[in-house]
């Protein structure tokens, strides 16, 4: 990846490695429905998500009620749900069993694809607007082996396991506030009040 | 990209020197991304988007979830990655 000079460093991320870091949203299927592939590794994830194209048509009701969910690194809003960070009741405790349980498939989406494409874990050295090009060509490619029922890759040897584990287990930072349950949660937590 | 094969061993494999064989791929590359509307797209209609509601409600019943967001590295090189990483930990060290 050649970015050179003052430029370089803001693609450094927080664990120390040069990244791009890449915003996608995936369907039950693990099938990517959005991707964003234009920040360096030094943005922060909710800073992507707020400057995306998503986000303004949730903002403006295009998908309705529909709500996003997102780990602890996004705000709280009435299109994007995120885990309660000190849950309590029993409908707090289902909410946040649900809503991980959920989200899980984004964490497995991102899993298969740098299965299938393991350039995207071992590094790329190639130009940025390529790095960028192959990023959306693997999705891509993905999504069109997942509707096609292309069999899951096998399970890669360990020190690549381990190259996608160092990509992928940076520490979270708490966005909200602990304690009190965001106003945004609360009619999903009356529907875990009747399971 | 699926092998993380270095562009001279494609080239061999196919016959063809490495500057051609990066041409081709980066050709082919940029004609794949450009259909990324037709295969990477939002639900466009009330089917489709209760549909993946259905799929997210049977994996652990949360309701009206459309998808699930999140971010990932994908990991690049920069030039003089070795040097910058050295002093950069030292600096950091040192500070701290």
């Amino acid at each position: 990846m050649l970015v050179g000079g003052a430029e370089a460093e803001t693609f450094r991320n927080r664990k120390g490695f040069f990244s791009l870091n890449v915003q996608a949203i995936c369907n039950a299927n693990l099938q990517f429905m959005d991707i964003v592939a234009r920040w360096p590794g030094s943005a922060h994830d909710s800073r992507i998500f707020a400057n995306s194209r998503i986000k303004e048509k949730f903002e403006n009701g295009v998908f309705g009620n529909s709500v996003l969910l997102a780990d602890s690194g996004y705000p709280n809003k009435k299109y994007c749900l995120t885990p309660l960070t000190n849950p309590v009741q029993q409908r707090e405790i289902l909410y946040n069993e649900a809503q991980i349980r959920t989200r899980n498939t984004i964490e497995r989406a991102f899993g298969v694809l740098k299965r299938r494409f393991p350039v995207l874990s071992l590094g790329i050295r190639l130009a940025l607007e390529k790095v960028q090009c192959i990023v959306i060509v693997a999705s891509i490619l993905h999504n069109i082996a997942v509707s096609v029922n292309e069999i899951e890759p096998p399970p890669l040897p360990d020190n690549i396991e381990q190259a996608i584990l160092d990509t992928e287990n940076l520490p979270e930072e708490p966005f909200n506030n602990i304690g009190n349950v965001p106003l945004t949660v609360i009619p999903y937590l009356n529907h875990f009040n009747n399971l | 990209m699926a092998t993380n094969n270095f562009l001279i061993s494609v080239g061999d494999f196919m016959n063809i020197h490495k500057a051609t064989a990066g041409k081709y791929i980066w050709q082919v590359l940029q004609t794949i991304a450009r259909y990324l509307s037709d295969h990477i797209h939002f639900p466009q209609n009330q089917n489709e988007l209760s549909s993946i509601k259905k799929d997210f409600y049977q994996l652990a019943s949360m309701p009206n979830v459309v998808g699930a967001l999140d971010c990932t590295h994908i990991k690049i090189e920069s030039p003089g990655n070795f040097f910058r990483n050295n002093i950069f930990v030292y600096i950091r060290m040192y500070i701290v």
